[in-house]
């Protein structure tokens, strides 16, 4: 299972609250500004062509991703963020070893992962999952199939603070 | 044959779900991979190499299952990566088990009651021609022909009553 494009080479990424704001811009301008700021993304699903569908969504959403890390499942991304920074955390719910529900029930342990946003991407579409991801802490819920206009939809105002 | 699950009962209700069956393949195609599955007017009737499977379970008990040949599989690769055709390896088998996870989840999800009440397991791929499907369906399985590009796919519900 192919892990981290950047396993082995830790990097601190730039955190979002780092940047300074010289004025309060507008809702508007700041989901604007969340598609120009460069972030870093990790991707968390079992299927691998299913992880690049999603990179390729986020840039085609308008998303400046600046580095992506995969993670096969909720553990292999636990271990991947203890020594990772990223600022956008995009989790299928279905998985094996880890699902995505206890991923975000154990993000919370991670120094690294407080505050980084979780949008939720699966097929499992009922509401039962929908209340229970968003009670766990995932701050969006996309389900598949998507478009990139949705991915917009849901990744820009959580990356600009609203969700 | 009388059935224990309401679900099934003799109301036409089986019947009425291969139109959202259509739909919710036609969706998948439409907003994943960009393309418009059309209505064959004549249709290949070879055995496709490629076969994605879904398990169903819970108010619903069966399997879905996309076939199709190896050709439309790297296909419908290529545009959901985004990638040249001649650049498509062995990930052709990973994007048909999401076609066809995404199809069956997309698909519940419009029948009510079925989003909480049918799970679905991970998606299985057989690739080659020679074998035979047997599952434990009791109900006529239905297929939807269709084609990819003008490339032909058949959808296939079975069900377990």
């Amino acid at each position: 299972m192919e892990v981290g494009r950047s396993r082995h080479r830790p990097k601190v990424c730039p955190r979002r609250a780092d940047v300074s704001i010289r004025e309060q811009p507008s809702v508007s301008k700041r989901e604007d500004e969340s598609t120009l700021m460069p972030i870093c993304a990790l991707i968390i699903d079992d299927s691998s062509v299913m992880r690049k569908i999603v990179e390729r969504s986020l840039r085609q959403a308008g998303i400046n991703l600046t580095q992506v890390f995969e993670a096969g499942n909720g553990a292999e991304a636990l271990a991947l963020l203890q020594v990772n920074r990223v600022d956008l955390i995009l989790c299928d719910v279905n998985m094996p070893v880890m699902d995505g529900l206890e991923f975000i029930k154990q993000l919370p342990g991670v120094a690294n992962a407080k505050g980084v946003p979780v949008v939720m991407i699966t097929t499992e579409g009922s509401e039962h999952h929908v209340v229970q991801a968003l009670s766990s802490g995932a701050k969006g819920y996309i389900r598949k199939p998507f478009t990139p206009e949705q991915v917009r939809e849901h990744v820009v105002p959580v990356l600009a603070g609203k969700s | 044959m009388k059935s224990a699950n309401p679900a099934f009962a003799d109301d036409g209700t089986y019947e009425r779900w291969i139109p959202l069956l259509e739909v919710a393949a036609r969706e998948v195609f439409e907003l994943m991979l960009g393309c418009h599955l059309t209505v064959p007017e004549t249709f290949d009737e070879s055995t496709p190499e490629f076969t994605a499977m879904v398990g169903m379970a819970g108010q619903l008990c069966g399997v879905l299952s996309v076939r199709c040949h190896s050709n439309a599989a790297a296909l419908m690769t290529s545009k959901m990566l985004g990638v040249d055709l001649d650049k498509v390896g062995p990930e052709v088998s990973d994007a048909l088990g999401e076609i066809c996870n995404m199809i069956a989840g997309n698909f519940k999800n419009k029948i009510a009651g079925l989003a909480e009440g049918c799970m679905l397991s991970p998606p299985t791929v057989v690739t080659g021609n020679d074998y035979t499907l047997h599952s434990l369906a009791d109900l006529p399985a239905p297929e939807i022909r269709l084609l990819f590009e003008g490339l032909p796919i058949v959808i296939c519900l079975e069900v377990h009553s």
